[in-house]
């Protein structure tokens, strides 16, 4: 669960390409990237989707309910759930491919060996 | 001028907006002050050291909207605390809670204030009292010197 804004500049740009690269790389695994854009204006953040292409689901936290519920703080912030639904890594700033896979590989690892 | 369905739309809509605090108002009425009393002991969490209530920002008015709906659910406002120290530890309180380890930074300061007043007190008796207490160490002096002094003493003069 990643937390973005069109303002968070350079950050989230540069984390958006690594988002849908790894989302379309592990999609057939059972991996999820969900998109939550807070503080934002509805335009902005369409045509940020847009020139990224993005093609995973993301949402709009109209009133920082969700944020609050997260506790987060800034943005960009990424949240790795497991497969119960458990926050299990928080990461402050841009995710990179490294980033990325070590966690999810480590998670995907835990839920395929009992 | 005709009357388009873009101005019905229009009026729909704020229509809509007029009623829709009349329908909050069906839950549990929030009194301004009630919230504002929690959100000045919360941090602002995108801004330095500014309470909940002070900020200009956006996080902080969409947090004090979500103090204001939890407290319209019949929360109180320790409850209301509660839920924001459990998403953002007790960092978020502007004031530690005085218990436990967070008793360090309320004590620590009178601690050293004390320990800073009986220094003094113990240093300015110290200064105080050695001078009638220790006299000065006698000076050997032998009869010649003392026959100099005592010559220079009255030829200076």
């Amino acid at each position: 669960v990643n937390f973005w804004a069109s303002w968070c500049y350079p950050a989230c740009y540069e984390e958006a390409p690594v988002l849908e690269r790894n989302w379309r790389g592990y999609r057939d695994r059972g991996v999820v990237v969900v998109g939550v854009d807070i503080q934002d204006k509805r335009e902005a953040a369409q045509k940020f989707v847009g020139d990224f292409g993005l093609t995973f689901p993301v949402v709009q936290d109209l009133k920082g309910t969700v944020s609050v519920d997260y506790g987060v703080y800034g943005v960009p912030e990424t949240f790795f759930l497991d497969r119960q639904g458990r926050i299990r890594v928080k990461h402050v700033g841009a995710v990179t491919d490294d980033v990325f896979r070590a966690t999810v590989d480590r998670l995907l690892a835990e839920a395929d060996s009992p | 001028v005709s009357r388009g369905p873009f101005e019905l739309f229009s009026a729909l809509i704020l229509l809509g907006a007029a009623l829709s605090p009349a329908a909050a108002q069906t839950a549990k009425s929030v009194s301004e002050e009630v919230v504002h009393e929690v959100a000045t002991q919360l941090r602002c969490v995108v801004c330095q050291n500014l309470s909940v209530a002070d900020s200009p920002s956006e996080m902080a008015s969409q947090m004090r909207a979500i103090i204001r709906e939890r407290l319209a659910t019949g929360e109180s406002p320790a409850d209301v605390q509660r839920y924001f120290v459990d998403r953002y530890g007790e960092w978020i309180l502007l004031s530690p809670p005085r218990r436990g380890f967070n008793l360090l930074v309320w004590l620590f300061p009178l601690a050293a204030v004390a320990v800073g007043l009986a220094a003094t007190v113990a240093l300015v008796w110290r200064w105080t009292h050695r001078r009638r207490g220790v006299r000065p160490p006698p000076v050997a002096v032998d009869a010649a010197m003392s026959e100099r002094i005592r010559r220079e003493l009255e030829s200076g003069s």
